[in-house]
């Protein structure tokens, strides 16, 4: 009795060495890595007839751009506009334009149109945070202009968009954009705190160029930096960068460059109802060029170093100053250290515009040039 | 005691630790979020009073009856009939947490592991190895519980890794704005985390070496606290306490952060790990449910029958499964079950043992 029991379970156990019986050949499946959104318009493609019902008025248009896995493909990769009434509802009509599975999961980067960035992004990206199979680590960009066009624009330099985009924002190299994660965005809206995202647009020899930083009240674009700009709010909000600063001394007509590591410390005071936030911004770094072949001694230093001080400083406070009385929303996150003291009292004011249209905030500078690179 | 289901200091430390930790690990810290706010982990340290006071009854309950198993030990203190009846309470309680946590383990497989997958199917499977691993017995169970501990750890690593990338500390203050009505609700819903001392009511008299019963127990509990207070000091730092009431199971929305090369998506890692951690804690509560019957009809060697009626009762009751939306609503229930049927029946034993010392000393 025993060894026929044996014989079934071992006839079991042979059955399942298939493995699963209803799985997919990778070449059947398609694996979305950039996606774009954008306000709809127009008939992209003829693909508004996939849109026929009461409650299927198409409002966004959802490119996205996918390898093709095939050996007999004739292009690297395919890029295909959907429109829909929202963003989840686009995987359902991907289904009646390809054969292919549609897989969400290795999706890498969501670039969002301007128009649709200032009309707000939650309601776009809420089935991105629903669905369990979307990663949340999606580096974001607004793009001037529509999200679509980049996805489609063709790069000489690689057949995939996609990565190279991927590679682009992936992380702040000699530059201050940050990478701007879809978690960080949706953190970035707690009481207190707005999400910067970086901007990128059409040109350049591989058809994309960083042109600066997006500034969202909650969800929705507020206003764009450009990359002067930018520098002066990655130092006061405290994203670390690795920036060249020029500097002119007074007793030469040339212009040099450090190069910098920063990071802030910021302390807040308040007496009543008047808050006061002091932002030490400090900088730390290298002489990259110097402007004379004059020894760079301690004196020389200490006038380099007190010259980016004062231009920093200067440069920052006019950033506060415009960011108080035009933008009118706390783009430099310092908020949410009044709230960390408190928290229960400021909670539902601290996002009104008064709030950060009435603090007083003070900057400071503090420059360290630690060496003037191999050359004395 | 029956060889079979004999279990040391140490491996009951681990059962105590295993029946506490599952699926409430994972969504605990929204949980106490909601009610407390950036407090939420000073709720967690609280919270883990409510065990200790339980593991303390018990232990004085059990020590004052050695020998007694937990049928004699009903009987003996509430009298024969009322003794059956609440040791038939007590069982029916062990299965209906079982049921409600094989229900919530499967729902959080389905929803981010395996969505093509029956429910019924996921449960099945996760049956067949509670109820073959229960079979074998206390000594089989403890081997299991003192093994899988580990993986739990590799967990917690998990959870800390986006942790250190991640966080800002400003989530965490101010510290001063306690309040205590919101500090009482969060600890009020942290009692369903902690549940799972009560096993220690039927497994102190399979324990060894009786005199190490209270540290070992209460080493569990305070292993659980820490496992549970780890998790939600990081979601805090991660998500703050007003983003992270939006995630249902925020354990594992943190591991989506984490950028792993090689891996890419930890999350799916740290679930295969965490089945057998999840696991652990229905194994402990049927196989106490199943030894309670065993010794309730006095056939303790016919544990392996038995395990496979209460699995295939249980396997039975996942059925009427309720939503993920319903699970706050059949928390409170429990958490108020815990406090009556964990905790306050072997009060109410502990206190008639008292009142009636003379009794057991004529029968001693």
């Amino acid at each position: 009795m025993h060894k026929k029991l044996w014989v079934v379970l071992l006839m079991f156990a042979c059955f399942n060495l298939a493995g699963c019986w209803d799985s997919k050949d990778v070449e059947s499946l398609a694996f979305p890595i950039a996606a774009a959104y954008d306000v709809h318009q127009d008939d992209p493609g003829g693909m508004n007839q996939l849109n026929q019902g009461p409650l299927e008025q198409p409002e966004v248009d959802v490119t996205v751009i996918f390898p093709n896995l095939k050996a007999t493909a004739r292009d690297p990769v395919t890029v295909e506009t959907i429109p829909a009434p929202t963003v989840g509802y686009a995987r359902e009509k991907r289904s009646y334009t390809s054969s292919e599975l549609y897989v969400t999961g290795f999706n890498k980067v969501i670039l969002t149109g301007e128009d649709l960035a200032r009309q707000g992004l939650n309601k776009p990206f809420e089935s991105l945070y629903r669905f369990p199979e979307v990663s949340t680590n999606m580096l974001l960009a607004v793009v001037e202009g529509r999200g679509e066009d980049i996805l489609k624009e063709p790069n000489e330099n690689t057949d995939n968009m996609a990565t190279y985009l991927y590679a682009l924002l992936r992380e702040p190299k000699a530059h201050s954009i940050p990478a701007t994660t879809l978690h960080e965005f949706d953190m970035s809206q707690a009481a207190g705190r707005n999400p910067v995202v970086p901007v990128i647009k059409a040109g350049g020899v591989n058809q994309v160029v960083l042109t600066g930083i997006a500034i969202f009240k909650k969800d929705r674009l507020v206003t764009k930096l450009n990359l002067y700009q930018t520098r002066y709010l990655a130092f006061l909000r405290g994203i670390s960068t690795q920036v060249y600063i020029p500097f002119v001394l007074e007793d030469e007509n040339a212009q040099g460059a450090a190069l910098f590591d920063n990071e802030r410390k910021v302390t807040v005071e308040r007496q009543g109802d008047r808050f006061t936030f002091k932002v030490q911004v400090i900088l730390k770094g290298v002489i990259t060029e110097h402007p004379s072949e004059q020894p760079v001694d301690t004196a020389r230093v200490k006038m380099i170093e007190d010259y980016i001080a004062g231009q920093v400083e200067s440069n920052c406070r006019d950033m506060i100053k415009t960011m108080q009385n035009e933008w009118k929303v706390d783009c430099i996150d310092i908020n949410k250290y009044a709230l960390s003291k408190w928290r229960r009292e400021l909670k539902d004011r601290v996002d009104d515009e008064q709030f950060i249209q009435n603090a007083e905030i003070q900057v400071e500078t503090k420059v360290k040039i630690y060496s003037s690179g191999e050359v004395r | 005691m029956s060889g079979l289901h004999h279990i040391n200091g140490r491996q009951l430390m681990f059962i105590i630790t295993g029946g506490q930790v599952g699926t409430a690990m994972l969504a605990l810290p929204a949980i106490l979020s909601r009610e407390a706010g950036q407090h939420a982990w000073i709720c967690v340290l609280l919270g883990a009073i409510v065990p200790i006071l339980n593991v303390i009854i018990i232990e004085k309950l059990g020590s004052r009856h050695l020998g007694l198993n937990v049928v004699q030990l009903f009987q003996a203190l509430l009298g024969r009939v009322l003794g059956y009846a609440m040791i038939i309470v007590f069982i029916i309680y062990l299965a209906l947490s079982a049921i409600y946590f094989i229900d919530a383990f499967a729902r959080l497989i389905q929803l981010f592991m395996l969505p093509r997958t029956p429910f019924w199917i996921t449960v099945l499977l996760a049956m067949v190895c509670i109820v073959y691993a229960g079979s074998k017995g206390g000594q089989v169970v403890g081997r299991i519980n003192e093994t899988l501990f580990f993986g739990l750890v590799l967990s917690l690593i998990a959870i800390v890794i986006p942790a250190l990338y991640h966080h800002d500390p400003t989530n965490l203050l101010p510290l001063g704005e306690l309040d205590a009505r919101e500090l009482l609700r969060g600890i009020f819903y942290s009692i369903f985390a902690f549940a799972g001392t009560e096993i220690l009511l039927v497994l102190y008299s399979q324990v060894d070496k009786p005199e190490q019963v209270k540290s070992a127990a209460l080493k569990g509990v305070g292993l659980s606290t820490a496992a549970y207070l780890i998790v939600t000091i990081c979601c805090l730092l991660v998500f703050g306490a007003e983003r992270m009431v939006r995630y249902s199971w925020p354990g594992v929305t943190i591991l989506k952060i984490a950028q792993v090369p090689v891996l890419e998506r930890l999350e799916f890692y740290f679930l295969a790990i965490w089945v057998g951690i999840v696991l652990r804690r229905i194994i402990n509560v049927i196989f106490s449910a199943a030894l309670a019957i065993a010794q309730l009809f006095k056939a303790e060697d016919k544990i392996a029958s038995i395990m496979l009626l209460i699995g295939a009762a249980i396997f039975s009751g996942s059925f009427i499964s309720p939503t993920v939306m319903q699970y706050d609503v059949l928390l409170e229930y429990f958490s108020i079950v815990y406090l009556l049927i964990g905790m306050l029946l072997p009060l109410l034993l502990l206190l008639i043992s008292w009142f009636r010392k003379e009794v057991f000393d004529v029968g001693a």
